[in-house]
């Protein structure tokens, strides 16, 4: 669950927690501003505290359906609070900078992320070849004893119990997990010299449902156009958005048409990241796991994604369905071959799968879709959640 | 019990369900000469060795696989015996579909087969014709898993009615002998000849039910309980709902003034989004943020358009019971799982309205202790210790005078990772899926999911 090493220096594991608990406090870009109110602000907000919004830019790129995040501050912030976006040069925390200067200057001892699993893969990989070496020579010592008293009633060879007495092996039952999230974390204030020596070629890459909820929802980001650096207003981004959908492969030729239908694939992928978000869910990508989203607790630093979530577009009317210009993914019937795939692969990972159902609303009862916040609410999610049943283990209560 | 037998079985079948790391491993069928070998029955499971993927051209392999192969080999040929002492006697009626019991031995009818009352005619001339008042008849799942087992000699007769004098109970082998004498008796082929297909009973049905069997659950046909979707509250309920609705009707054109005027401020403040106004902490900003309502309760509307085909197309097959469990076959209790048995070839999952549908017609049930939580709470049981008060008991006013520390204590509890991934994993509801593919069984639970209920902030 917790992806911290064992505890093998207890002092320092503490510390590093510490150290996480502190660089990762906000769950939010936005602050909660904890000074004392002025006696008039007091007055007029019965003790509620104002929030202190960090103001970050983006830049809508069209070509790539994605916002980046180019000002390094902007960048710490988004990532550092609530685990926005991806380092366009890196794994998942934008780390380029700081693997490039360490080969640079050689000066930062704590490991990136990728560094740490490239040096646990090699761990592995030799652990493999020393075990697999001490195996070939227990069964060698066993083929010369065969040799030697064929007439002997031998007992078959038990490489196992060899294995278990070296220290070698536990390190191999560890569960193999293919996005292991960072155990340090390198993002330390920067001394400015160093920065000017080597700039940074990095950005933060922002999905759009990521992008819009930071726009809309939490209201930190404003974004630009790259052609005329002018604000996007919001009414005009929610426009954007779901006119990227054009670009699809299947896809309607009438702007109109795309901005009118409920089912445009990014309200749908919309609707789902806002709903778990708004939870207080970390989203990430679930590419890996065949899945389009997993959900960490509070971060990917902290715990492995317990959740898998695949998203299966249903339609309140069925008509929509029919008249539908888009091919909405794992909206037609799914197969039982289909399921024990995925769930494989997550069951595998140690991910609790999810079938996380959108209601459509049907176009007929929903005509305007200029607000965001309503239209949200005419949706609906339904999840169902997957486990494997082990009979042979459920069998004593 | 003599369910070692299917234990070496159970293995090799058990390997996908086990975890990863048992994944590598396979039985060392070598072990199976031992096992063969033994006069003595008890439960023994055979260690499992280490698998080796590629040949490596030494000796000491070939022997092994040359030793497990012959173990298989032995164990197939072994003669499967068992003693009179513990076969019942049956007699099999196509038309009828059932098996009615004449000798009835061991103590598998604690959990098998169902009583039937016989009505016998007190009219003259027909004394030939008088059987015993009650006896015992198996379904055609069970006279098969009977019979497959070796627990069950079952013939082929064809009774006219209830009353005929061969279905007689009786405790006298050699009368009973001298009853089927002419009689044919069942081979393993004929019985699932006779038995599949009879009163709905599937191959796929068949392969799970034995597979539970074996794992010693006790599994019994689902009644199709007719819980009506989505409960009517009580009255209290009812009254709370209709005050509710006044009070709301009252003040909710106040609460709209004051937001009016909320939103006035705001704009002045010149916050570019409708939630980020002052907050008190993060906790209010994302319930500020929650806008899509979640959970099946508009199901009652959806399910209707099903139709009544794909309402049944998943009921459920099987109730099970644990081993354990105080199982009573003239007053059962609720049944520990629910399985539902689909075939990959006919079916495909199902839509979310069948879910909606399947779902409602669960009871809810709470997620399964962890070890940890089953170990503190035997240790409180030993120690006599009462549970904290329900919340039923504490009078209404302590609880109203009260609400606001309740609900904060609630929404705590509900944060801590110990209930709260538990709940989430296993959903409000649930049913057990048993997806058979040509023989291969894999089992899935669904649960109605809950993430809605269970925020982090």
């Amino acid at each position: 669950m917790a992806a911290n090493p064992p505890p093998r220096n207890n002092t320092a594991h503490k510390r590093i927690k510490q150290h996480q608990n502190r660089i990762y406090a906000n769950p939010l870009p936005v602050l909660i501003d904890q000074r004392p109110s002025t006696f008039l602000a007091g007055l007029s907000r019965f003790g509620q505290k104002s929030l202190i919004n960090p103001q970050c830019v983006g830049v809508y790129i069209k070509q790539t359906q994605s916002v980046w995040v180019i000002n390094e501050r902007d960048v710490r912030v988004l990532w550092t609070r609530g685990f926005f976006g991806k380092g366009s040069l890196s794994r998942s925390e934008p780390t380029w900078n700081d693997r490039q200067r360490k080969l640079a200057v050689g000066d930062k001892p704590q490991p990136t992320a990728e560094e740490i699993t490239s040096k646990r893969r090699i761990e592995r990989n030799k652990m493999k070849i020393e075990r697999a070496k001490v195996l070939s020579e227990a069964q060698l010592a066993a083929e010369a004893a065969l040799e030697g008293s064929d007439s002997i009633k031998l007992s078959p060879p038990m490489p196992a119990d060899d294995n278990d007495n070296l220290p070698l092996n536990e390190k191999s039952s560890n569960p193999i997990e293919p996005s292991s999230p960072p155990k340090w974390e390198p993002l330390e204030p920067d001394t400015q010299e160093e920065q000017q020596d080597l700039s940074n070629a990095e950005h933060l890459q922002l999905t759009l449902p990521e992008a819009f909820f930071l726009a809309w929802g939490i209201g930190c980001l404003k974004i630009v156009d790259p052609y005329t650096d002018a604000v996007i207003p919001i009414n005009q981004l929610w426009k954007e958005c779901r006119l990227a959908s054009m670009f699809l492969q299947n896809a309607p030729d009438s702007r109109d048409t795309c901005l009118q239908r409920l089912d445009n694939p990014f309200l749908v992928n919309y609707a789902i990241y806002h709903y778990y978000r708004s939870l207080g869910w970390v989203i990430k990508s679930g590419i890996k796991f065949c899945v389009d989203i997993v959900l960490y607790k509070r971060g990917p630093v902290f715990h492995h994604a317990e959740f898998a979530v695949v998203i299966c577009p249903t339609y309140e009317d069925q008509r929509d369905k029919e008249s539908s210009p888009f091919d909405l993914h794992n909206s037609d019937k799914l197969s039982w071959q289909w399921l024990n795939t995925i769930n494989r692969v997550n069951g595998q990972a140690k991910k609790t799968l999810i079938l996380a159902y959108v209601q459509i609303p049907s176009q007929e009862k929903v005509r305007n879709l200029d607000d965001p916040a309503k239209l949200l609410a005419e949706y609906r999610v339904k999840e169902v959640v997957l486990k494997r049943f082990v009979a042979a283990r459920n069998r004593d209560n | 019990m003599d369910q070692d037998e299917f234990k070496i079985a159970q293995n090799n079948s058990d390997d996908s369900d086990e975890n990863d790391s048992a994944e590598d491993e396979v039985p060392d069928y070598r072990q199976l000469a031992s096992f063969t070998n033994r006069k003595s029955k008890e439960t023994y499971i055979p260690r499992r060795g280490e698998k080796e993927f590629e040949p490596s051209g030494l000796k000491i392999q070939q022997k092994a696989l040359d030793e497990s192969r012959d173990a298989m080999f032995n164990a197939i040929d072994g003669v499967r015996q068992s003693s009179n002492k513990n076969i019942s006697i049956g007699l099999w009626s196509n038309a009828h579909s059932r098996a009615s019991i004449i000798i009835q031995r061991g103590t598998h009818f604690s959990s098998i087969g169902h009583p039937v009352r016989n009505t016998p005619s007190k009219r003259e001339g027909n004394v030939e014709k008088v059987a015993s008042e009650t006896r015992m008849e198996l379904l055609p799942e069970e006279a098969l898993y009977m019979v497959e087992r070796g627990s069950l000699l079952c013939y082929e007769y064809e009774w006219s009615d209830n009353n005929d004098k061969m279905l007689k109970l009786s405790t006298n082998d050699s009368a009973v002998d001298e009853r089927v004498a002419g009689l044919a008796p069942f081979s393993a082929q004929r019985a699932f000849d006779c038995c599949i297909g009879k009163d709905g009973l599937t191959l796929e049905k068949y392969t799970v039910y034995a597979q539970l069997k074996r794992l010693g659950y006790i599994v019994k046909r689902a009644q199709q309980q007719q819980i009506k979707p989505g409960e009517q509250p009580g009255l209290l309920g009812r009254i709370y709902n209709t005050l509710k609705g006044i009070v709301n009707t009252i003040f909710s054109p106040i609460a709209s003034f004051v937001r009016l005027f909320n939103f006035r401020v705001t704009t002045l403040l010149g916050s570019r989004s409708s939630f980020l106004r002052p907050h008190q902490n993060y906790d209010s900003i994302f319930k500020a943020l929650r806008l899509t309502p979640w959970g099946y309760n508009d199901t009652p509307e959806v399910s209707t358009r099903l139709s009544e085909e794909q309402q049944h197309e998943f009921d459920v097959t099987w109730d099970i019971w644990r081993p354990s469990s105080k199982f009573r076959k003239s007053a059962p209790p609720p049944p520990d799982f629910r399985i539902v048995v689909v075939d990959t070839h006919k079916s495909s999952l199902p839509s979310l309205e069948q879910f909606a549908h399947i779902f409602s017609h669960q009871p809810y049930s709470q997620p399964p202790l962890t070890r940890k939580q089953k170990l503190a709470k035997e240790k409180e049981e030993k120690n006599g210790k009462k549970p904290e008060l329900a919340v039923s008991e504490i009078s209404w006013f302590s609880r109203w005078w009260n609400r606001k520390q309740l609900a904060a204590d609630e929404s705590n509890r509900k944060k801590s990772p110990a209930v709260m991934f538990p709940a989430l994993k296993h959903g409000k509801r649930a049913v057990v899926f048993a997806i058979v593919d040509s023989g291969t069984t894999s089992w899935i639970q669904f649960g109605e999911g809950q993430f809605g209920e269970f925020p982090l902030y």
